[in-house]
């Protein structure tokens, strides 16, 4: 079970970055992400054998949050129908622009440039798990850097020093 | 400002998000997932013999034949002097209050002249180190960032404080790093370390408490300017 646990070690945190970045909800995040790395240890045997099984956990995560999100959402219209009010989320702990920033791109835009950035992906490897040209994805990409220069403004546009 | 991103500015703004974003993450462990699995193995093996019409006698029966964890030793509890969960929250909040972390405004701080806070956390000592925090801030000129720890409790912990690159995956401390020993107490002062972190390193703390300190203990950090 040790090459579990290393490899637990060496992908959770980093996974659970990528899925909040792209999801906005650090608790949802932890839950799949866990949850996706339990799977995984059921089947650790076949998991294992694969080349990527990062990338396994990675998809089960995904597909996790993505259900969870859409479910959240039915609950959250009808709690709205009900009460006549909107139910609004309470502020987080801490504020993250760069988060709110990619909530704002297309889910597309936003899956390539976390797969991109966050998971450090090459295009070609996004193109293929999109199913798309690379073209295409570096299209996505091209209109992410342009919507996040316009959403976060010149902290994040000003030259690092040296 | 320009119309798009440079790769390089991308990569630094995703950098940045996930130094801050593993501030906050406390993995639950390898363990805790082995812990489900075994779990979910054994409701669906009880839930099998259920449906197979055993008595509930022959279920347990089965159900124990199959879980490893039966025979195993059982996990080590905490020692018999550690603090309740309920009494360890209490001071991971007193931790934080001593910081100031109860609630943090940092354009109210501007406005008084207060350094803005770039990250923070707190928690109880419950083993081990307590993770690796990095964090840096666009706006910080400087690049000069002071790090704040304090500890509510008994017992001590070290903090250990360092500028590095952030893209690193791999977080070993260098030899360099400061450390400093921080006294836990129920009127603590916070114990300060300034480091110069110039973009694009970031500020990375580790927090290990020293065995008396685990489980009667917790702790508050939070890295600002200077």
């Amino acid at each position: 079970m040790t090459d579990f646990d290393d490899f637990y070690a060496a992908h959770y945190a980093d996974l659970t970055v990528q899925v909040h970045a792209y999801f906005g909800d650090r608790h949802e995040a932890q839950d799949v992400v866990q949850e996706a790395f339990c799977r995984a240890l059921a089947r650790w045997r076949q998991v294992s054998g694969y080349d990527d099984p990062a990338a396994w956990v990675r998809r089960v995560a995904w597909n996790l949050a993505t259900s969870r999100w859409r479910r959240l959402r039915t609950v959250r219209a009808f709690h709205s129908r009900q009460r006549g009010e909107p139910v609004v989320d309470g502020p987080g702990p801490e504020h993250l622009a760069l988060v709110e920033a990619l909530a704002t791109l297309p889910a597309a835009q936003r899956r390539a440039m976390v797969l991109r950035y966050l998971a450090d992906l090459p295009v070609a490897e996004i193109a293929d798990r999109e199913r798309v040209p690379e073209g295409t994805v570096r299209s996505w990409l091209h209109r992410g850097r342009v919507t996040l220069a316009a959403r976060l403004g010149p902290a994040y546009t000003e030259v690092p020093h040296a | 400002m320009p119309e798009e991103l440079t790769e390089e500015q991308t990569r630094a703004a995703f950098a940045d998000l996930r130094a801050a974003d593993l501030t906050f993450i406390r993995p639950p462990g390898s363990a805790e997932a082995l812990r489900t699995v075994r779990r979910r193995r054994r409701a669906g093996v009880v839930a099998a013999a259920a449906g197979a019409g055993l008595v509930l006698a022959g279920s347990a029966t089965v159900a124990a034949r199959v879980d490893p964890d039966r025979a195993a030793p059982a996990a080590p509890s905490p020692a018999p002097s550690a603090l309740s969960d309920a009494e360890l929250d209490r001071l991971s909040e007193a931790a934080a209050a001593a910081l100031g972390l109860t609630t943090v405004d940092n354009k109210k701080r501007r406005s008084q002249g207060l350094p803005r806070i770039v990250s923070s956390n707190h928690g109880p000592l419950r083993g081990g180190d307590q993770g690796v925090a990095g964090v840096s801030s666009g706006t910080n000129q400087t690049g000069v960032y002071v790090v704040e720890v304090v500890c509510v409790g008994t017992g001590t912990l070290h903090a250990l404080v360092w500028a590095a690159d952030g893209i690193s995956r791999d977080r070993p401390v260098p030899p360099g790093a400061a450390d400093v020993q921080v006294s836990c107490g129920d009127r603590p002062t916070p114990v300060e370390v300034t480091v110069s972190a110039p973009r694009p390193k970031l500020v990375f703390t580790r927090i290990e408490p020293d065995p008396s300190a685990i489980g009667r203990a917790a702790y508050a950090r939070l890295t600002r300017h200077q």
